[in-house]
């Protein structure tokens, strides 16, 4: 069955090419606009096998999206992945430190994407 | 392009006008975090799109923007003016590459020198301010960029610059100095790879050998070895030398991805000639130079290249003479006319010592590049020479203003931005004036000045150091420079010369105050409510689609309007009158469906005036920043709507109308102060809805229009003629700004006079059904007031009935109908006239305006039908035949040849499927 990634970012443009990266590889994408709206999304009953997120974003950022997500029941071992320009080391240790699973830093090419994805999606 | 290419641009776009406003709400409240923080992720998240695709050069001034921001952010740079202005330049700049990016595809090498120059500059701030006060200048300064010569404005004659061309071998300059005469630029390319350029899997070497022209390379060392423990062999330490022939844009094209790396200088060709080798030994050549000085003064060069050849032959190419006498072939061959370059290498054949090219080349164009020569030798011999005349003459000029400036009295707090201008431009003259161990001086003086707050230690300061040997020097040297000065330093700089330099150091002075002075008065009239807009969900629609919504709806309102019609004939042809009644019943709930629905298309396209709006903040600054003018802009009601179509014809006008005022209407400010007004203009910019219309009006306080003076110009432009420049009221003569071919500048100015005058904005307004009135009084200010309709999708519509045709009458023309008895119409002079309540009201036949034959007709008590229009100021009757109904139409402009036809606005379809012609009653006339 195909996996399905959310994509969380405020930038359309990088939704829309991160979106069709995954959709050209065969998974099926959600896309929110920043942590609020991925969250109400998330709290729906909604659950995609990976979440990909930005950190730098309006009203609710990456970080605090990690945060409650990882608060939410089930969603424990759901992987997250940061997709961000921010190269600063301690933002990304911050990230680590509340859950993430990996960061990867934008521009990022497909193929690396992909392969992120297969190392932590599981049957990716 | 692709469809990820213009989400890219369109989102580009929103996010460069977000942080262009943001910039502003930040220039009145620099403290904001929360604004800081926001401008710093438009930026930012821009910078993430732009690496998404190949456009280096905009990706590269958006990460400066983006580390300057983030230092803003974290409060390790302060935020300024001049920061702001420099954003919004790399901004500008950014959007003028969406534009070249969106009409070619892609963006040209051109523009890499500009924006490897906007990044230098943003980094310059960011390097500057850290420097002055905080802790982690180290990330920075790990990534020098250096200044490509195409910034500093490229000299005819390079600056003497110490390059090792003696490394150099002979053959390959040789070569080089050959195809520069040949016409080709000769380049010196210093390339210096960044340290980890491995890792981005850059291959220099290959790099620097594929750069185009190529006739010498090099590579040293950045600096000395470490010893081999301590080396990573990872690193790239290394630069490359290159000489090449080839043209500054192809390199720059070449080097396009990393121009901060590379440092590109012109060599002179004549730089090359440096003869070398061995410097002892070989005959005397005493007797050679003295003959080939003979023969090239008696202008036989032939003579002197044979006897260096024979010379040649006999001597040890080893030597220094040897080669020496090669360059001087080369040089006889190449450019047999320079006998100064051919006189001064065959001296150096007796001295030994290789030529100073660039004193040659000095000497022989002095006035080429003076200023850079005089600047770079006096760097380079520490002592001050002489300047040129007309830079002596500037540089006392600019002292001049100082003094004046420093002479007049200060009042506010904030002048004390003055002293600290008038400081940091004398110490630009003693830099200039290579005078530059002197400029502590000053700054000490200054800061003196700064903390008693008064001008009396740097003007002393002045007085001692600068009076008599710049000035004086001037004067020697340039007459004219004297009375400039003279003029200039009068205490009240009365004088026209005085006058304009003082207005530039007060304009300098005013800027600078804004820099030290958070609480700075000035606004630009951003609100609160801005911010919340900003936030709104909003999806982007293609206009086509809207349109093709809007044609639709007109068909529907079309469609249903044909049912009553339907009713009609089922209960008079069919005799069925049940059915007429539910097709009655049927039509009203259609018809409120399809009213509802025009009603949701038309608050589609409904937009808020802050669209318009929002660019005036940014343009007023700008404007009123170049003109030297003070100008506070107050916006009102931006969240007031109309259709889009209004909206955007609105745009244009406005703008013309701001610059116009700006241009025009503020004084400057110690005009303004002079008649008594407080010295920062305000110009309100207001939209209300007044029922069904939008208005728009424009106030400044400026010094208003004087009618006297439009008269006299209106007069001169033929537009009135004697007995109306007696007679005309100055109301009447104001709104003549508005006449064609009128305009009152006196002088062309780049900002307003585009060549076009109020005329043009008044035809705009009048293209969209709107109306512009203007009040102005001297001296007090000027109001200009525009209204507009707030849609202009349906259109009210009289009909009236002429010569068995049914004709429409724009509702807003029609003033009223009457019906006239015909004994009541009189003939004056060969036309109709009847009085309607006291007033004369011409008539004219509808029927002969539109060159129809028939006599209008008259009713039973024989009256006619008369419908008064406006027609400008005026009324005039219309004679028709009868009256009919008022209706909502949806107008169709005329298309084609019909379109010529200035008599009718354009047609409508009826719900019976007939067409209705639409008069236009200004065009019938």
């Amino acid at each position: 069955m195909a996996k399905t990634i959310m994509i969380v970012d405020d930038s359309a443009t990088m939704l829309m090419s991160v979106k069709a990266t995954l959709e050209m590889n065969g998974f099926k994408v959600e896309t929110a606009a920043d942590g609020e709206a991925a969250l109400s999304k998330l709290k729906t009953g909604f659950k995609p096998d990976l979440i990909i997120t930005d950190i730098n974003m309006p009203r609710m950022g990456g970080l605090e999206l990690i945060k409650n997500v990882k608060a939410l029941p089930g969603f424990r071992f759901v992987p997250i992945l940061t997709l961000t320009t921010e190269s600063q080391a301690a933002k990304r240790d911050e990230g680590k430190r509340l859950g993430a699973t990996g960061w990867l830093v934008k521009p990022v090419s497909g193929a690396d994407l992909i392969k992120v994805i297969k190392q932590v999606v599981p049957g990716a | 392009m692709s469809p990820l290419l213009e989400q890219f641009l369109s989102e580009a776009r929103d996010f460069l006008q977000g942080i262009g406003e943001k910039l502003m709400q930040l220039e009145n409240a620099p403290d904001d975090v929360e604004l800081m923080t926001e401008l710093f992720r438009f930026v930012h998240t821009l910078k993430g799109n732009s690496g998404l695709f190949d456009f280096p050069e905009m990706t590269r001034v958006l990460h400066a923007g983006e580390d300057l921001m983030d230092a803003v952010r974290n409060g390790r740079v302060a935020y300024s003016q001049q920061l702001a202005d420099r954003l919004l330049d790399a901004m500008d700049f950014v959007g003028m590459l969406c534009d070249e990016i969106e009409a070619e595809g892609s963006i040209g090498a051109a523009y890499a020198a500009d924006s490897a120059r906007l990044a230098e500059s943003l980094r310059q701030l960011m390097a500057s301010a850290e420097k002055a006060g905080a802790v982690s200048a180290i990330e920075e300064a790990a990534t020098p960029l250096v200044l490509t010569a195409a910034a500093a404005t490229a000299p005819l004659l390079a600056p003497k610059v110490e390059l090792p061309l003696a490394e150099i071998p002979e053959t390959a300059r040789m070569a080089a100095y050959r195809s520069a005469r040949a016409g080709n630029p000769l380049h010196w390319l210093s390339y210096s790879p960044a340290e980890e350029c491995f890792f981005n899997g850059d291959d220099p070497f290959f790099q620097a050998r594929q750069t185009p022209g190529v006739v010498w390379g090099g590579i040293v060392a950045r600096a000395p070895w470490p010893p081999l423990a301590a080396m990573d062999a990872y690193r790239c330490l290394l630069d490359f030398r290159l000489l090449t022939t080839a043209p500054r844009a192809e390199i720059d094209e070449y080097y396009r991805y990393m121009p901060e790396q590379i440092k590109l200088l012109p060599v002179s060709p004549l730089a090359l000639v440096l003869p070398q080798g061995d410097p002892n030994g070989g005959p005397v050549y005493e007797d050679l130079v003295v003959d080939a000085l003979r023969n090239l003064r008696g202008g036989d060069v032939s003579a002197v290249a044979r006897a260096a050849r024979a010379m040649l032959e006999l001597s040890n190419p080893d030597l220094w003479l040897s080669s020496a006498l090669r360059w001087l072939l080369l040089l006889i061959e190449c450019e047999p006319d320079n006998h100064p370059a051919l006189a001064a290498l065959i001296e150096s054949l007796r001295s030994l010592q290789p030529v100073d090219w660039y004193l040659l080349e000095q000497s022989a164009t002095p006035a080429v590049g003076a200023g850079t020569a005089a600047g770079a030798t006096e760097a380079a011999a520490g002592t001050a020479s002489p300047l040129a005349a007309e830079e002596a003459a500037a540089l006392a000029a600019i002292v001049a203003a100082q003094r004046a400036i420093l002479s007049l009295p200060l009042g506010a707090p904030w002048q004390l931005g003055r002293l600290r201008a008038a400081g940091a431009a004398l110490a630009g003259c003693l830099r200039a004036s290579g005078r530059g161990e002197a400029v502590h001086e000053v700054e000490t003086a200054t800061a003196q000045s700064l903390a008693c707050g008064s001008a009396q230690p740097l003007s002393d300061w002045l007085a001692h150091h600068f009076a008599p040997a710049a000035e004086s020097a001037a004067a020697a040297n340039h007459p004219s420079a004297s009375a400039v000065a003279t003029a200039a330093a009068r205490p009240v700089a009365t004088a026209s010369g005085g006058a304009n330099t003082a207005s530039d150091g007060d304009r300098e002075s005013s800027s600078g105050r804004r820099a030290d002075d958070a609480e700075s008065d000035v606004k630009f009239g951003r609100r609160a409510e801005d911010a919340a807009a900003a936030g709104v969900k909003s999806v982007k629609v293609d206009q086509a689609k809207i349109d093709r919504l809007m044609n639709l709806i007109g068909e529907i309102v079309v469609a249903k309007n044909a049912l009553p019609y339907l009713a009609g004939r089922a209960e008079t042809v069919f005799g069925v009158r049940e059915l007429a009644r539910e097709i009655k019943a049927q039509y009203a709930v259609i018809n409120r469906i399809a009213e509802e629905m025009q009603d949701g298309i038309m608050q589609i396209r409904m937009m808020p005036v802050s669209f318009v709006f929002q660019r005036f903040p940014r343009l007023v600054r700008d404007i009123s920043r170049k003109l030297g003018k003070e100008v506070n802009l107050v916006l009102e009601g931006e969240d007031t709507e109309a259709d889009k179509n209004i909206i955007e014809a609105l745009g244009d006008p406005l703008v013309h109308i701001v610059r116009n005022s700006l241009d025009h209407g503020f004084e400057l400010p110690e005009l303004r102060r002079a008649a008594g007004k407080p010295p920062a203009g305000t110009l309100t910019i207001r939209a209300t809805q007044e029922s069904d219309r939008v208005v728009i009006e424009i106030v400044d306080d400026g010094k208003g229009i004087d009618p006297a003076v439009i008269k006299r110009k209106a007069y001169e432009k033929g537009l009135i003629d004697e007995t109306a420049l007696e007679r005309i009221s100055d109301q009447e003569a104001v709104n003549l700004v508005f006449a064609a071919g009128f305009s009152t500048a006196e002088v062309v100015s780049d900002l307003s006079g585009r060549g076009v005058g109020m005329d043009v904005v008044r035809t705009a307004i009048e293209k969209v059904n709107g109306a512009i009135s203007l009040e102005s009084q001297k001296g007090k200010g000027t109001r200009l007031r525009l209204s507009l309709p707030l849609s202009m999708a349906v259109t009210n519509v009289m009909i009236v009935e002429s010569d068995a045709q049914i004709f429409g009458v724009p509702m807003d023309c029609v003033v009223e109908t009457v019906r006239v008895p015909r004994a009541d119409i009189r003939s004056i002079k060969k036309s109709l006239t009847t009085v309607l309540r006291g007033r004369i009201i011409p008539l004219k036949s509808t029927n002969a305006l539109l060159g129809l034959a028939a006599p209008p007709l008259a009713n039973a008590e024989d009256e006619l039908a008369v419908l008064v229009v406006r027609l400008g100021d005026e009324s005039v009757g219309l004679l028709v035949d009868d009256f009919r109904e008022t209706v909502d139409i949806i107008l169709k402009p005329m298309a084609g040849v019909l379109a010529g036809l200035p008599a009718y606005s354009g047609s409508a379809l009826m719900g019976d499927g007939s067409v209705l012609m639409v008069l236009n009653i200004k065009g019938l006339f």
